[in-house]
């Protein structure tokens, strides 16, 4: 299993600097895991788990793990909605941006988990209280970066089976829409605060999206996060079908936005097709728990043709 | 004589002479019982007297863990940011006679920010130990500029902060416009937050980095007494008792350079510091140079302890940037400096 | 402190000014329209001028045209409104000051504003533009009033240079404040970039309007204290023997300081350097002469805005710069040349 998990990991080991290590040596329960930004000895099951994003959130919860401490996306959001009562009682041990350290500590964790794109700095520090798992990045890596979760979590069949859930679940959708789906150009649409972002397709969403077949209108679909939608650029947005969520309060662009004109003549606004969706599943997830959920949002509308409970059809209302 | 704000600095008279090591002892001891008793607070309660114990090293467990591994290399990066910041200050307001030439009022930290976080952004790879480096040169073109444009034969108080003012405005706005570029959503953040001055999650490596600068420089700057009091005379004056002005003035400014810079590549440009430190010292032990630079040292590293851990309390778990702390205490004493006048000439 | 007025910045010895009154006026009418086309033509895409004609003339709702109208007409209107009201404030600080680097953004009056908005907007949630703009206005006159009572106090008085180092300091700590709200509160960079720089990313009608009687209050206020201005440059004994009452006056002019740039900010955040590079370029071209040079300040401010804001538009096309970063990009060099140039305080 050892030779199994290293030969896997290699591939996902992007880090060439830092080869630390983090956990207790020599214990012949302990394996090792090797990922971003080094190699982690855990031993056996961990069940005091700290996860500092919320992929690494929602891959524990996944798999079955209740964190005892978890960050939020920004101060005062509190956990994704979507796992409501599975991360009951998580302490809250800071925001996304900034963990509070003393307060993973205090925690006693025997893991951790977060990705160097977010914690870098902070490896060091997080690697002395507990073995640390990092992967490289986030969102778009999801489904490497819940491999490594599962093996970090001693979990790595249920991964795996989950997993090949999740992939089913996406051709049979697939397959499902057959031939409508090359009617059903996506347009991926986030006000965050005072921003509103188009998603293009290297991000979460825009994996599942790719692994049902669906395909992107043309100004969303290159290999790129987001880029920022402005007045300007409302034609932008449109497509055959739109996904539109908020995060955070005050959305004064999204409001100024859809005052425009110009998104009144947009196609899919026109045909009503503006489709609200629960941010926390569809942006914050970013795992496997919220992929296979949002998979079944997906089936709802494009399939069986009905909106998502909280959504009123009037894209004006929050 | 052009009247403003200039601060004459006179040797200090007999009686501040003799206050000198009360002083200076018990800003010592002040600060160490700072840093004692800050290590001991944050989500795991540590008594000062296990704080000790475990300094020393005799104490085992988590309390012990939280103060030596997550506590004690911040708050000695804290200590040294603000001892940098200090130094920084009582040189440059030596310099320019001037009591309001602060490293972030006179466009020092402004120069040292924005080379550093053109650096962070063009070469995201480079060691943290390199950065210092960066912010000097940074630091050093924009207090060169600052201090070209503003002497004409001793500094106008107010030209001197405006020219400084303006550069850093100068500063901070390509500090945005390379924020703005910067494709990462997530990096784009941590930089706006390196903006307000914050030393959270610094530990060993930003300590490795700071501290060599700082053990470099102050001992400079402590050979350089004698000529920062023979400036506070005037220049004639300084002239007459053998002091080459134009380059001790060069060299002076090169190593607040490097002190601010050091600075501001670990913890960002936070404010006030390099500004309160040295006025609070000069009331304490008068303007000699020697006591002034040994007073303000410990003054900057306590004031930075204190409002370090105000801003990790304030809000817990939320993290406050230490640079917001320190202006909201800061400010308003520089305007109360401005009430009372002691900006003015006695 | 010295009276009288100093050389005028390029112009002839004689302090008159370089073209004819006419020829400036046609000119700066004509690169008003032709910068405000082409703020009409370029950006996402380009539309070409007959283009915009007919979407200003024959308008039919094709995409294009909505381009036209509906997104970038209200911001090349704001831009030109924001730039001239903010020279004006500009040419008004440095008569009042005497000091030819004096301006809403370094001196406080602007932070004052960019505070209360993103106070407002951060901890009430006030969003619109409605609310936001006596909001932005009460800071600015708030800000003023502390900067003013400031330089007041103590046994100096208020002289134009205690003003410029209260606005400083008080300049220094506000854009601290605003640092620190929006650190603590961003869900989006894109509040972080209008509040600490300047934007003009959804400039729209209604905050327009909303803003409107408070800078045309300013306006008129600036044209009813162009005689009395002038005479204070003079010196405040030589005013005052005129018949003019100075502290009035003084207080007057900070009214529409207040008003101008209160204003400005609520439509765009605090635009940086705007109110410095303007009047210095103004003076060059029409003189001192200060009838003549509030209105050169109203043009060229609004030239300038519209030109940066094109550029902001379109540097990094699709991400949008704060305009914020253009204007200190562009004020940069002025304030490198007035510096360089030895102009002194009065």
């Amino acid at each position: 299993m050892l030779v199994a998990a290293t030969t896997a990991l290699v591939i996902s080991a992007c880090g060439d600097g830092d080869t630390t290590s983090t956990g207790k040596q020599g214990d012949p329960q302990t394996r090792s895991v090797v990922h971003a930004m080094g190699t982690a000895r855990i031993a056996g099951t961990p069940e005091r788990v700290v996860v500092l994003d919320t992929g690494e959130l929602d891959s524990a919860v996944a798999l079955g793990v209740k964190p005892v401490g978890a960050v939020e996306p920004i101060a005062g959001a509190g956990f994704p909605a979507y796992l409501d009562d599975a991360v009951k009682g998580a302490k809250i041990v800071g925001t996304i941006e900034q963990p509070n350290i003393e307060a993973v500590a205090a925690l006693k964790p025997d893991l951790i988990l977060s990705s160097k794109l977010r914690h870098e700095a902070i490896y060091d520090q997080l690697g002395r209280i507990a073995p640390t798992v990092f992967t490289e990045e986030v969102g778009v890596a999801w489904k490497e970066n819940f491999a490594l979760h599962g093996r970090s979590l001693g979990k790595p069949q249920e991964a795996r089976r989950l997993q090949a859930e999740y992939e089913t679940g996406a051709s049979k959708l697939g397959a499902e829409l057959g031939e409508k789906r090359a009617r059903t150009a996506v347009s991926v649409v986030r006000s965050v605060g005072d921003e509103v972002r188009i998603y293009e397709k290297a991000n979460f969403l825009g994996t599942i999206l790719e692994d049902v077949g669906l395909p992107r209108p043309q100004a969303q679909n290159d290999d790129e996060f987001t880029t920022t939608a402005t007045e300007e650029r409302i034609p932008a947005l449109d497509g055959d079908v739109m996904f539109l969520s908020r995060f955070g309060d005050d959305h004064r662009l999204l409001g100024r936005l859809q005052s425009n004109r110009l998104w009144s003549q947009l196609r899919v606004v026109r045909a009503k097709r503006v489709y609200e969706v629960p941010d926390d599943l569809w942006f914050l997830g970013i795992g496997n728990l919220a992929a296979r959920r949002i998979l079944d949002g997906l089936r709802t509308i494009l399939v069986d043709g009905r909106r998502l409970p909280g959504d009123d059809g009037n894209p004006a209302t929050a | 004589m052009i009247s403003g704000l200039r601060l004459r600095l006179l040797p200090a008279p007999a009686p501040g002479a003799a206050r000198t090591p009360l002083v200076l002892v018990t800003t010592a001891l002040v600060g160490l019982a700072t840093f004692v008793v800050t290590l001991g607070l944050g989500e795991v309660s540590v008594a000062p007297a296990d704080v000790v114990r475990a300094l020393i090293g005799q104490a085992d467990g988590d309390g012990a863990f939280v103060v030596t591994e997550l506590r004690m290399p911040r708050a000695l990066v804290a200590c040294c940011v603000g001892a940098g910041l200090a130094a920084a200050g009582v040189v440059l307001q030596g310099l320019t006679r001037n009591a309001l030439a602060a490293p972030e009022l006179v466009g020092v930290s402004a120069g040292a920010h924005a080379a550093a976080v053109v650096v962070i952004v063009l070469l995201p790879d480079l060691p943290t130990s390199v950065l210092p480096a960066c912010a000097f040169a940074g630091a050093l073109a924009t207090s060169g500029l600052v201090y070209g444009l503003s002497w004409r034969r001793g500094t106008s108080g107010s030209r001197l902060l405006l020219v400084g003012i303006a550069v850093t405005t100068v500063g901070y706005a390509i500090v945005l416009g390379v924020i703005s570029t910067v494709e990462d959503l997530i990096h784009a953040s941590q930089l706006v937050t390196f903006m307000a001055g914050s030393v959270y999650g610094r530990g060993w490596p930003e300590l490795g980095a700071v501290f060599p600068w700082l053990a470099l420089l102050l001992p400079l700057v402590a050979l350089s007494i004698r000529e920062l009091d023979a400036l506070a005379l005037g220049d004639p004056v300084a002239r007459g008792l053998g002091v080459r002005v134009e380059a001790a003035r060069l060299r002076l400014l090169v190593l607040a350079a490097g002190l601010a810079g050091s600075a501001v590549a670990v913890a960002g440009p936070v404010g006030f510091v390099g500004l309160m430190s040295p006025h609070i010292a000069r009331r304490l032990v008068g303007g000699a140079h020697g006591p002034l630079l040994a007073t303000s040292v410990l003054l900057g590293a306590t004031i930075m302890l204190l409002a370090d851990a105000l801003a990790r309390l304030a809000f817990a778990p939320i993290d406050v940037p230490v640079g917001v702390v320190t202006a909201v205490v800061g400010a308003p004493y520089l305007l109360w400096l401005l009430v009372r006048g002691r900006t003015n000439p006695e | 402190m010295t009276a009288g007025p100093s050389t005028p910045l390029g112009a002839t010895q004689a302090g008159e000014p370089v073209l004819p009154d006419l020829v400036v006026v046609v000119l700066g009418a004509a690169t008003l329209a032709v910068v405000a086309g082409a703020g009409l033509m370029l950006g996402a895409t380009t539309v070409p001028a007959t283009g915009v004609m007919s979407a200003l003339t024959a308008f039919d709702g094709s995409a294009q045209d909505v381009t036209v109208v509906d997104v970038r007409l209200p911001r090349v209107v704001v831009a030109a409104v924001v730039g001239a009201s903010l020279g004006v404030a500009g040419a008004l600080m440095q008569a009042i000051t005497r000091n030819p680097l004096a301006e809403p953004s370094l001196l406080g009056v602007s932070w004052g504003a960019a505070l209360a908005a993103v106070g407002a907007q951060v901890v009430a949630g006030i969003g619109t533009a409605a609310a936001l703009v006596p909001v932005a206005i009460g800071g600015a006159a708030v800000a003023g009033l502390v900067i003013v009572v400031l330089a007041a106090s103590g046994r100096a008085g208020l002289t134009p240079e205690r003003l410029i180092v209260a606005g400083a300091a008080v300049s220094g700590l506000l854009a601290a404040l605003v640092q620190g709200l929006l650190v603590l509160d961003s869900e989006s960079l894109e509040v972080a970039r209008r509040w600490l720089a300047g934007s003009l990313t959804g400039a729209s009608w209604d905050a327009l309007v909303a803003a409107a009687p408070y800078l045309l209050a300013g306006t008129a206020l600036s044209a009813c204290l162009v005689r009395p201005l002038s005479a204070l440059a003079l010196g405040d004994d030589v005013a005052r023997g005129l018949g003019v009452r100075t502290g009035l006056v003084k207080g007057a002019a900070a009214l529409a300081v207040v008003a101008l740039a209160g204003g400005s900010v609520a439509l765009a955040g605090p635009i940086l350097l705007v109110g410095l590079a303007v009047p210095h370029a103004a003076r060059a071209l029409v003189g001192r002469d200060l009838a003549p040079l509030l209105v050169a300040c109203a043009v060229l401010g609004a030239v300038l805005l519209i030109v940066s804001d094109i550029v902001a538009r379109i540097a990094v096309a699709p991400e949008e710069l704060p305009v914020g970063v253009m204007t200190a990009l562009v004020g940069a060099p002025v304030l490198l040349h007035l510096a360089r140039r030895g102009v002194t305080s009065a």
